[in-house]
């Protein structure tokens, strides 16, 4: 019996440091929850002698049993029950544990009591709790993420929809999930490499990072994406679906747009900038400068005005412009340049535009035209703040006359001044009247930018223009220097040649007038025989002609001023042309006199003129020897009398011209060359020219032109 | 017969003036120049002078000074080759201006209108 006894307490015994070794606590309670019996790990947790006290109290510290106490069920049903407790021990230690209780059966019969295991879980608790926190937070990630993160099966049904994706395509989670996520690509792209690209690549690589593409957003709207996307495999290896985020980069792809189309404007400012420096002439850069700005190929205006500061006067000028009248007309200039894509360059310097500068523009670029000091019209503005305007819809940033929009037939465009060295040499106006296209920023910045390249071209052709003007000047001045040179030897020559004249002719009179004299007086003689006599009528009539010679080179030496009177230069001319054919067959001539029917009323000396035409008249009968065709023609034309006197005969040699006029110049033998010469001196009296023109052997034209006085 | 005095420094003009002038009926005295003139003047007193312009010593238009302040009444006819001398004031005070030629109608002309109308 004591051995059994032993026995039994040795079996008691192994039990209880079974219990004990398990560091499970272990209580067996009553069916009213009072602790009977428990192991050490129970008695240590609660440092007290729990025995016979209610559970609840030490355990909870309440003074009823818990709702879903385990035990207590287990107590009634008589099965077995677990729960988690969350308990604190007088030392402030909290543990979670799993609790198992377990109704106890004796020898087959029911005890009514239970025995509570409790496991200690809290250290898997903190790390579930942990997991759970972790998770939360990189859902927050997800959720929160500027960029949208989504997640499909392997069907590619979406099964992650992020807060990002939503702000990014207005769908919310509920719309998306278990949807195919194609609903986002655009239509044009669904059937494009682009998706299989994608498919492809991720496939291959297990990911495909950062490729750029298209989608579209619940609006409609396009967007351009940066899509990495990669497959997800679980802890086996094997793939449940894809994650995708998609970032989107349209405002990063604009900005890239933006800043190509900047560097394209400028290149292309470059560009005008190089053919702005290649002319000079102040036209041609207006041309180049308003070319640039509206065509296609440069800045793409529809109209360009340009104005330039006067300030000699204080003004500003219209002085060229560019652009269609009308629609119609703008669909021809574009249609004309369409059809071949033109360079810029192939543009400017086959002055493809040139015939759009004789338009309508050109008159309402000169009507812009006004004086600095009007401080109200935008115009002037712009040149004196050296800032550019912008008018839109009749608006700018400062009031201004608005006769500028009637006279634009505008009320969008944008001035801008053309300043060089911080000095404003112009303006230039644009506007899109034809295609309404509105002026953006873009265009406005260009072409502030052009408008200082064309500042420097402008002020490059003022200086040049002014340099050519001095040149033009000094070239002037040159050969009026050269004129007056010419002239002051010639004078000088007549001069020399009055004195020269005037005393050799005298010396030589006294003689003359002895010789006839003496001949007169033998051939006057009684006793002279009658042979003799004709010798001395020769010396007579020798001397004579001698005397005529020293007359007219005297005459010569002193031309008169002429008389001037107010007279019909037709009267003149008839009278002259009777008295020099007095001498003449006309049977052999054809000759033909053309008078106005008006008078030609002149001030000038009739004695003097008279003998110019008869000189004229006679050598264009001597010059036809015989027969020919003789015309006189009088005319009234800007203010000039012009008398055409032609002849048919053996003209004059191209070399034997210029000397014409000379003094003493003479292609005649027998003749001392003065008849020309005085006649210039006549006409040149009168403040007129005489001109020749003559072919050798077809005949010669006379040309008198003789100013008429201003009617009064 | 009324008595001319020829003031010419040419000897050769002066043969020509004295046979044509005695020709036509004149007493003819010559002056070798306007020195002579004036002395001539005053000793023959002549009816009119006939005066050369250009000569040396002294020119004929002074000598038709000194002539006329001897005797105002005295015609002088300036004979010249220089038209040049009519703009000139100073031969106003001649009865007339004669331009030298070889053909001596004018000046006789000239020398017989002078001395009708005395």
């Amino acid at each position: 019996m004591s051995k059994t006894i032993s026995k039994l307490a040795q079996k008691s015994k192994q039990i209880y440091d079974i219990l004990n070794s398990t560091g499970v606590q272990v209580a067996l309670l009553d069916t009213d929850l009072k602790v009977i019996w428990a192991n050490d790990d129970y008695l240590k947790f609660y440092q007290d002698n729990v025995k016979n006290k209610f559970c609840f109290e030490h355990q909870f510290n309440r003074k009823q049993p818990c709702e879903l106490c385990n035990v207590k069920k287990s107590i009634k049903d008589r099965q077995i029950h677990s729960g988690v407790l969350f308990v604190e021990n007088p030392d402030g230690i909290k543990r979670f544990f799993h609790s198992i209780s377990i109704p106890v059966f004796s020898h087959g019969k029911d005890s009514g009591k239970v025995l509570e295991l409790n496991f200690d879980i809290t250290e898997s608790k903190i790390l579930e709790k942990e997991i759970t926190e972790r998770a939360q937070f990189l859902e927050t990630i997800a959720q929160d993420s500027m960029d949208a993160i989504i997640c499909m099966d392997p069907d590619e049904k979406i099964t992650f929809w992020n807060q990002g994706a939503n702000r990014m395509f207005g769908y919310k989670e509920d719309e998306v999930i278990g949807k195919k996520f194609n609903f986002l690509v655009p239509d044009d792209k669904k059937n494009l490499k682009d998706l299989e690209e994608i498919n492809q690549m991720t496939n291959e690589f297990g990911f495909i990072n950062g490729f750029e593409t298209e989608r579209v957003t619940k609006s409609g709207t396009r967007i351009i994406v940066e899509v990495t996307r990669t497959k997800m495999k679980d802890e086996y290896n094997s793939v449940f679906g894809t994650s995708a985020i998609i970032r989107n980069i349209t405002n990063r792809k604009r900005l890239e747009i933006w800043l190509n189309k900047t560097i394209s404007g400028l290149s292309k400012i470059h560009e005008i900038g190089q053919l702005l420096h290649i002319r000079n002439s102040m036209e041609d850069i207006l041309k180049v400068i308003l070319t640039s700005v509206t065509a296609g190929q440069g800045l793409k205006f529809n109209r360009a005005f340009i104005l330039l500061v006067d300030e000699n006067n204080k003004k500003i000028k219209g002085k060229m412009a560019i652009g269609p009248d009308s629609i119609p007309d703008a669909a021809e200039i574009y249609n004309g340049i369409k059809k071949t894509h033109y360079s810029l360059e192939y543009i400017i310097k086959n002055k493809i535009y040139e015939n759009s500068l004789n338009k309508e523009v050109n008159k309402i670029v000169k009507k812009l035209s006004s004086s600095l000091s009007r401080k109200d019209n935008i115009i002037v503005r712009s040149i004196l703040d050296s800032q550019t305007y912008i008018v839109k819809n009749g608006r700018s940033g400062i009031d201004f006359n608005e006769k500028v929009i009637d006279i634009l037939g505008s009320e969008n465009f944008v001035i801008t001044p053309l300043i060089w060295m911080e000095k404003p040499m112009g303006v230039l106006i644009v506007d899109n009247n034809i295609t309404k296209k509105e002026i953006n920023d873009e265009d406005i910045q260009l072409l502030e930018t052009f408008a200082n390249q064309a500042g420097l071209a402008i002020s490059n052709a003022q200086l040049d223009e002014n340099l050519q003007q001095r040149l033009k000047e000094l070239q002037i001045t040159y050969s009026n220097l050269e004129k007056s040179q010419e002239m002051m030897l010639s004078m000088e020559h007549l001069a020399a040649l009055g004195e020269v004249t005037t005393n050799i002719s005298h010396e030589i009179r006294n003689p003359l007038a002895a010789i006839g004299g003496f001949a007169r007086s033998l051939s006057k003689s009684n006793t002279i025989r009658d042979n003799e006599k004709e010798f001395a009528e020769i010396i007579i009539k020798e001397v004579l002609k001698l005397e005529k010679i020293m007359n007219s080179i005297l005459n010569y030496s002193k031309i008169y001023k002429p008389n001037l009177e107010k007279a019909d230069l037709r009267d003149s001319i008839s009278h002259c042309v009777e008295l020099a054919l007095k001498g003449i067959d006309r049977s052999n001539y054809d000759i033909n006199i053309s008078l106005p029917e008006s008078p030609v009323i002149l001030n000038f000396d009739h004695e003097q003129i008279t003998r110019v035409l008869f000189n004229l008249i006679q050598n264009a009968f001597q010059a036809m020897t015989g027969d020919g065709s003789f015309n006189i023609s009088l005319v009234e034309k800007k203010n000039n009398a012009i008398i055409k006197i032609s002849d048919t005969g053996k003209g004059i040699e191209k070399k034997d011209i210029p000397s014409l006029f000379k003094p003493f110049y003479s292609t005649k033998e027998e003749r001392i060359g003065l008849g020309l010469s005085i006649c210039q001196k006549i006409i040149t009296n009168h403040k007129g020219k005489i001109e020749v023109f003559s072919k050798k052997g077809e005949g010669t034209t006379f040309m008198v032109t003789i100013p008429l006085q201003k009617k009064d | 017969m009324k008595r001319i005095l020829v003031v010419e420094d040419e000897t050769n003009l002066q043969i020509l003036y004295k046979k044509e002038l005695e020709d036509e009926g004149y007493e003819v005295i010559i002056a070798q120049n306007g020195m002579e003139a004036l002395k001539k003047t005053k000793k023959q007193k002549p009816d009119l002078v006939v005066m050369d312009i250009r000569m040396p010593e002294k020119d004929g238009i002074e000598a038709m000074g000194e002539v006329l302040a001897f005797d105002k009444k005295i015609p002088v006819i300036l004979n010249t080759a220089y038209e040049i001398y009519k703009d000139n004031f100073l031969t106003w005070p001649a009865e007339a201006y004669v331009v030298k030629s070889s053909d001596l109608t004018e000046l006789k002309d000239t020398i017989a209108n002078v001395l009708n109308k005395k």
